[in-house]
């Protein structure tokens, strides 16, 4: 009978342990899991450059502000103002996460003028191949057609590359 | 004086291989095992965990998306070309970048419908 009830607590104690081994799993998964953040970097790129292709080209052809006369670009377009950026963060990176370059090509690939706002140093993590360093930056471009705003068969190819950093908010 | 039947329980008791050390030991082998097989699943759990952790990234592109803002662009300079020289050359631009994949939607039904719209209500 003694015999017995040593081996009941000897049991218990090992249920117990057990049970704290389960639990503390339990926690670690979940910790695991919901610890890492959702790396959105990639939609955000996304959203900057359809807020970009929105506000230089409406319907088709290119915003009127673009040039500062006809076949001329306007050089003082100032992209942040009129596509409504803003590029301060929380993060305290004086240079910025964020950066935007457009570039103008006519038809046959020649470029013809660019726009860039942001941190430039962003876009050095764009050209990365090493798997360690690729979580820095996330960068996307996308290219589209539009016309010129003064004329009908003058066709631009505009490329835009939009980058963000924010590492520290998106990656663990 | 302790007479032979009482003589070969004690012997019997104090053996090391007794019968009862046995079932002890395999009692407590089972416990072992479940143990480190509890321990391993846990292990491999919290190791899935990790590996399904690095799986949370948001793709724009993989996401359901209704519509391709950017491509829609396109489609509405290459619809304005008055020249047919330069809307050639920009539709195989476009179909080139289809083929590429890279646009979020489909090009094909995008364009239809977007020529079909045009047409019904005037440019």
């Amino acid at each position: 009978m003694k015999n017995k009830k040593g081996a009941e607590k000897i049991l218990s104690v090992y249920w117990f342990a057990i049970l704290i081994i389960i639990a503390g799993a339990v926690v670690a998964m979940v910790s695991l899991f919901y610890g890492t953040p959702y790396d959105v970097r990639d939609a955000e790129a996304n959203i900057m450059i359809n807020q970009v292709s929105n506000c230089l080209s409406e319907n088709g052809k290119l915003n009127q502000k673009l040039f500062s006369e006809v076949n001329n670009f306007n050089e003082n377009f100032n992209l942040k103002e009129e596509c409504n950026f803003v590029f301060e963060t929380e993060f305290k990176n004086e240079r910025g996460e964020y950066f935007l370059e457009v570039d103008f090509y006519d038809l046959n690939n020649e470029k013809i003028f660019s726009i860039l706002d942001g941190n430039s140093n962003l876009y050095a993590d764009c050209k990365i191949e090493n798997e360690k360093y690729k979580k820095l930056s996330k960068c996307v471009d996308r290219e589209f057609y539009s016309l010129d705003h003064f004329s009908d068969d003058k066709v631009f190819k505009i490329k835009i590359t939009a980058v963000v950093r924010k590492t520290e908010k998106n990656v663990k | 004086m302790l007479n032979k039947k009482e003589s070969k329980k004690i012997l019997t008791h104090c053996s090391f291989f007794s019968k009862n050390r046995r079932g002890q030991t395999s009692e407590a082998m089972t416990w072992i095992v479940a143990t480190l097989i509890i321990i391993v699943l846990l292990g491999i759990s919290i190791y899935a965990a990790s590996l399904l952790s690095k799986l949370k990234i948001i793709d724009y592109k993989t996401e359901e998306r209704s519509q391709d803002v950017v491509m829609e662009e396109s489609l509405f300079s290459y619809f304005s070309i008055k020249e047919s020289v330069v809307q050639e050359k920009v539709f195989e631009s476009l179909k080139k970048m289809n083929q590429e994949e890279k646009f979020y939607e489909d090009f094909d039904s995008k364009f239809t419908q977007i020529k079909f719209n045009l047409e019904k209500y005037g440019k």
